[in-house]
């Protein structure tokens, strides 16, 4: 049975796993992008933790296993941060466990979005207390307006 | 994936580990361990008849698969007896063939360390890598047995 992790505990995984991608040629693409999904995984739970969206014990191991309410959450809290691990989740069955073939450009792909991840996490506070409301998401609106004309 | 292409993939990935030290970067030497092991499983998988040889990839949710097209696009499809994104998901409807089962064993062992020693911050120690090394030899050792003897031309030791 996996103990907590507290949000400083994923910090130090996740850095762990960028100093060791450190070693990994651009042409490395398989091992970036598993690795930027692992790392980013992690900063995006401490992320999560911080903004106080869940607790250190909802802990998420890959994006598609978000909740609808909580993914909704992130994507009007921290949508970059949201997109990029979406992204790179997206990477893996072409690129991973599938034939189409990869190169350096997308191993810096790999990167750039555990960059945003990381970036977005490391700015993080409880999303409570900010002083400014967050700008509302780009969405359809729910509901239309009953025009009498 | 086809077989030869599995194959391939385990040929990268243990490369691969051979980049990262397995204490100091034990997370991305276990993971292509775990990657490395995968393929070769899914390959004997194909040999055996088990699952099919196509271009049908995992994504992370059971029974959905990115389906590549002729031309060279994608799309989101459930599929069933196609690759496996670890042994057991998703499980097979079919018993494991004998030649097979021992490699199983051997990555459901290293799977145990995935989510203490990856996921979270259970104890690295030369013990784990060890205990994980020795899995990963096991399923290279049975699944390239499989390949090799079934899959005329095709062979992964």
């Amino acid at each position: 049975m996996m103990g907590i992790m507290l949000p400083k505990l994923h910090r130090d995984k996740a850095e762990r796993i960028e100093h060791s991608l450190n070693k990994c040629s651009m042409t490395n693409y398989e091992a970036l992008i598993e690795g930027a999904m692992l790392a980013g995984t992690h900063w995006f739970n401490y992320a999560v933790h911080i903004y106080g969206i869940a607790e250190p014990s909802e802990d998420t191991m890959h994006a598609e296993y978000l909740t609808g309410a909580r993914r909704l959450k992130v994507s009007l809290i921290a949508p970059q941060m949201l997109a990029a691990l979406d992204e790179i989740e997206s990477m893996r069955p072409h690129f991973v466990r599938g034939d189409v073939a990869g190169c350096e450009k997308v191993g810096h792909r790999a990167l750039e979005l555990l960059n945003i991840i990381s970036t977005a996490a490391l700015s993080a506070r409880p999303y409570q207390l900010q002083e400014q409301p967050l700008p509302p998401a780009q969405e359809p609106s729910l509901y239309t307006a009953h025009d009498p004309s | 994936m086809k077989i030869e292409q599995h194959v391939a993939k385990w040929e990268r990935f243990d490369a691969l580990r051979a980049d990262f030290d397995p204490l100091d970067d034990f997370e991305m030497w276990y993971w292509m361990a775990l990657s490395g092991a995968t393929a070769l499983i899914n390959a004997a998988l194909h040999v055996t008849g088990l699952t099919e040889e196509n271009r049908c990839f995992p994504t992370q949710v059971p029974d959905v698969y990115v389906v590549m097209h002729d031309d060279g696009s994608s799309s989101h499809q459930i599929r069933f007896r196609c690759d496996l994104i670890h042994v057991g998901l998703p499980e097979l409807s079919d018993p494991i063939p004998r030649a097979l089962q021992s490699a199983f064993a051997a990555a459901h062992v290293l799977e145990t360390y995935r989510d203490p020693c990856v996921r979270a911050d259970g104890p690295i120690n030369e013990g784990v890598v060890a205990a994980c090394e020795a899995a990963y030899q096991e399923c290279v050792r049975v699944a390239a047995s499989v390949i090799h003897s079934s899959y005329d031309g095709h062979h992964a030791s």
